[in-house]
């Protein structure tokens, strides 16, 4: 592993750009075939020149051969003319004897290497053709008693004496014949293996040059890119570390540097935003308190504290009351919504009654569904233990899950339910309403927006309801999430841990 | 075994007969050596009888100065190259195919001189008339690798058989391959001396292949004298005087048969005299000056290279188990 490593590495801080390190690599893989095609051409030009040299063995023992035989003819041949000499066996004997030259310069062409044991040949062949000639004119004489002591006593062991010449010179060839087959299968062994060898090598060098560059070259784009995730996430802590001294090397650096413009941008746009909602909770603040009097006022005048209300006045008084309670949650919302960005927020830390969380909830909506003449129920667990967490938040996520699911839903049913598994808890608000598309599912948690604008106008509501929701959520250390398809209601829900400590 | 007076006596008879050992230029040539390296040296004892020379040279070594000759008792197939090999015999005759097979395996064995052509006959049954018919016969041996095994296997390779394949081995030490063949439990049998000597006294006479007469066998030594490298290499004056004896001894079974025969009885290597006479005449003893020690090697080489018992070239056996220097020296002495 750590060799791997180090090898990925040292690719990685050679100081050449990448296509000169493939390059490099694609060379030294096309060198080792190159090597590999020269070994097998040497093999075989070797082989081709032992085949060579095998066929020239060959005619070597082929003219030994050949040798022993015309020896032995010449033998026959003087026998024959003294057992019957006449005018017809003479000559031909005598004709034959002269022909030996060519059996010698034969011999003499194909074994130049042998000279010492050629120089005996041809000096025991001089005496044998002697021996002869002298034997078959004893013949020819007619000193037949005398030619034949002769052939025994000098003829037949010089004959002898050839063959066994001529029998060293084969065996000498035949031996060398098996040196030469030795040598064969000696330089096929050793080419087999130099082959093997550069194969091996070729594909282990392939792997490794391949692995090793293309990990120099993953790595710190994983690397980059796990960095711009972070980036992406708000997270400007960390630097891209990366060996390598090309391209990549020089992209890492260009995402550092763009890293920390961002990371002071970040800060900036913090400082803002921070700003921004300090204003706008200390605006909600000033605004909540004459507005709360305006209403305060306007139920005193309708409930008849300052006289009776003229009946003609009465609707719009009851609009002037609708609407500023509107305006009233909108400004609590985005009062919620500045505190928390602009970190006023902490959760109150309290046990509580999940149960009577819920049947908190339910009592507040239940006037509402029962106005769009919608069923709304609850399921909870019974005997829950009691969970750990900022009741008054999480109930006022779960109203605003409630509220939604009533306000968008025309007919059906709204259930609100828990679950507990391992240390939290679930809630879920199911209702049968027109459902949301994939699409928007994710956008419908950031603030200020809504699925559809015409609904929201209709419907009335800020957008931040599920923006405060999700942002109390996480604040638990919890998630929140909604299933849903257009036509098939939706199910909003959101986990907390049982107990937040 | 020391010699005794009786022995000298015979030894300066025989080679006075032979006039080889007290020709006028080897007093001049032993006078020049140094002497040598040990007085004592081990021979092999085998059941052959046609290497004579060896039964018959501890006088001439004793002459040597090696005064001091024990024979080490061996049959005459593998374990004798072994013990040549293994230090445990200096100095023996034997055929050279088991050498070779020796020396293919990796061992030490020196080959120094070529002592006698063919010895070997190979009887079989009638109906077989040449080393092709042994084709799918069974062939009795002693053991494999024996002599009589390698010389049938070379002989089967140069007429394209495979020996292993072609030919049923019977191996038989006890009753012997001889005895098998004469109760025709076996189709052919390769006898050394005396085994032929005796069949043919036994009226058998089909024989097939005699090495001393026919080709090719009969233009190739049968038995070389080979040594333990150890010894020939750290006792060569001893190596030299080895060698010069036993080819002297070789002569003699030349030109005093009748004397060897009669001692190699005496010295209870052989209790049959005609068999031993027999034997010197059907050996040709007298052509070691003639064949080429090192051509013998390089034709069984390849025979046994070509039957497939040895891996190693002619050349590389040569190269590492020969050595012809003590014999060229001797040469010079005995003419």
């Amino acid at each position: 592993m750590g060799g791997r490593d180090a090898l990925v590495g040292y690719v990685g801080r050679i100081p050449a750009p990448v296509r000169t390190k493939l390059l490099a690599a694609f060379l030294l893989i096309e060198l080792l075939l190159v090597a590999l095609g020269a070994i097998g051409l040497l093999a075989l030009r070797e082989v081709e020149q032992r085949a060579g040299d095998l066929v020239s063995l060959q005619h070597k023992i082929d003219a030994y051969r050949q040798m022993q035989h015309d020896t032995l003819r010449q033998l026959y041949s003087v026998s024959s003319a003294l057992a019957a000499p006449d005018n017809a066996t003479l000559p031909s004997a005598l004709r034959q004897i002269n022909q030996f030259g060519y059996d010698l310069d034969r011999v003499s062409f194909v074994a130049k290497d042998e000279v010492a044991l050629l120089g005996r040949l041809r000096e025991e062949y001089s005496r044998f053709i002697a021996i002869a000639t002298r034997v078959l004119e004893l013949t020819r004489d007619g000193r037949t008693s005398e030619a034949k002591q002769v052939q025994t006593t000098e003829l037949a062991p010089l004959a002898d004496r050839l063959e066994r010449l001529t029998n060293q010179l084969v065996n000498r060839a035949e031996a060398d014949m098996v040196n030469g087959v030795d040598a064969t299968r000696a330089t096929y062994e050793t080419s087999r293996v130099y082959v093997f060898a550069f194969a091996l090598a070729g594909f282990v060098l392939t792997l490794a040059l391949g692995y090793a560059i293309s990990w120099s070259i993953i790595a710190p784009v994983q690397e980059i890119d796990e960095r711009l995730n972070r980036i992406a996430a708000g997270d400007f802590s960390q630097k891209v570390v990366v060996g390598n001294r090309d391209e990549l090397g020089a992209l890492a650096e260009h995402v550092n540097s763009a890293c920390e413009r961002l990371q002071e941008l970040y800060r900036s746009l913090q400082d803002a935003s921070r700003h921004k909602s300090q204003f706008l909770a200390n605006m909600s603040h000033e605004l909540r308190t004459p507005l709360n009097a305006i209403l305060g006022f306007g139920e005193l005048l309708l409930d008849g504290v300052y006289g009776p209300v003229p009946e003609r006045m009465r609707n719009p008084l009851e609009r002037m009351q609708r609407n500023g309670k509107h305006l009233l949650g909108l400004i609590n919302d985005i009062l919620d919504l500045s505190k928390i960005e602009a970190g006023q927020l902490s959760l109150s830390v309290a046990d509580y009654s999940v149960d009577e969380l819920v049947r908190g909830v339910y009592g507040a909506v239940e006037s509402l569904a029962a106005e769009k003449k919608l069923s709304i129920s609850t399921c909870v667990p019974p005997a829950l233990p009691p969970a750990r967490g900022d009741e008054r938040r999480l109930a006022q996520a779960l109203l605003n899950l409630v509220g939604n699911a009533i306000k968008f839903t025309d007919s059906g049913e709204v259930v609100i339910e828990v679950a507990a598994r391992g240390d939290s808890l679930t809630f879920s608000v199911r209702d049968t309403g027109p459902g949301i598309a994939e699409a928007d599912q994710a956008k419908i948690f950031e603030e200020f927006r809504q699925v559809d604008g015409s609904i929201t106008k209709t419907k009335m509501g800020s957008g931040l309801g599920l923006a405060i929701a999700k942002r109390i959520v996480e604040m638990h250390g919890g998630r929140i999430w909604v299933d849903s398809s257009p036509g098939a209601g939706a199910t909003f829900s959101f986990t907390a841990p049982a107990r937040v400590e | 075994m020391l010699p005794n007076r009786r022995d000298f006596l015979l030894a300066a008879a025989a080679t006075a007969s032979a006039g080889v050992i007290w020709s006028a230029q080897r007093p001049r040539a032993q006078a020049q050596e140094a002497p040598p390296e040990t007085t004592t040296i081990r021979l092999a004892k085998s059941p052959s009888l046609c290497v004579m020379p060896q039964y018959v040279v501890d006088e001439l070594l004793a002459a040597e100065g090696l005064t001091r000759i024990e024979y080490v008792v061996t049959d005459s197939g593998p374990l004798l190259s072994e013990a040549i090999a293994a230090g445990q015999i200096d100095f023996a005759l034997h055929f050279s195919g088991p050498l070779i097979l020796e020396l293919d395996r990796g061992k030490k064995i020196t080959m120094l001189a070529g002592v006698h052509v063919g010895c070997f006959e190979l009887f079989a049954k009638d109906d077989i008339r040449g080393i092709a018919d042994l084709k799918g016969r069974s062939v009795g041996i002693s053991a494999l690798e024996s002599s009589p095994h390698v010389f049938v296997s070379a002989m089967a390779a140069l007429v394209g058989l495979d020996p292993a394949k072609d030919i049923n081995w019977v191996t038989s030490a006890e009753p012997k391959p001889i005895e098998l063949f004469l109760d025709g439990k076996v189709d052919a049998f390769l006898g050394f001396p005396p085994e032929p000597q005796r069949l043919r006294a036994q009226g058998v006479n089909h024989v097939i292949v005699n090495s001393a007469q026919d080709r090719p066998w009969s233009q190739y030594f049968c038995c070389m004298l080979a040594g333990n490298p150890d010894f020939v290499r750290t006792k060569p004056i001893a190596a030299r005087r080895v060698v010069r004896a036993i080819l002297r001894a070789t002569d003699l079974c030349v030109s005093a048969p009748a004397e060897v025969a009669r001692r190699t009885v005496d010295r209870g290597f052989t209790q049959n005299y005609d068999y031993a006479l027999q034997t010197l005449s059907d050996v040709p003893y007298g052509k070691w000056r003639d064949y080429d020690p090192e051509d013998t090697i390089r034709f069984y080489a390849l025979r046994l290279h070509e039957a497939g018992m040895i891996q190693s070239s002619p050349d590389r056996i040569i190269a590492e188990g020969a050595d012809w220097r003590l014999l060229r020296d001797v040469r010079r002495d005995l003419g």
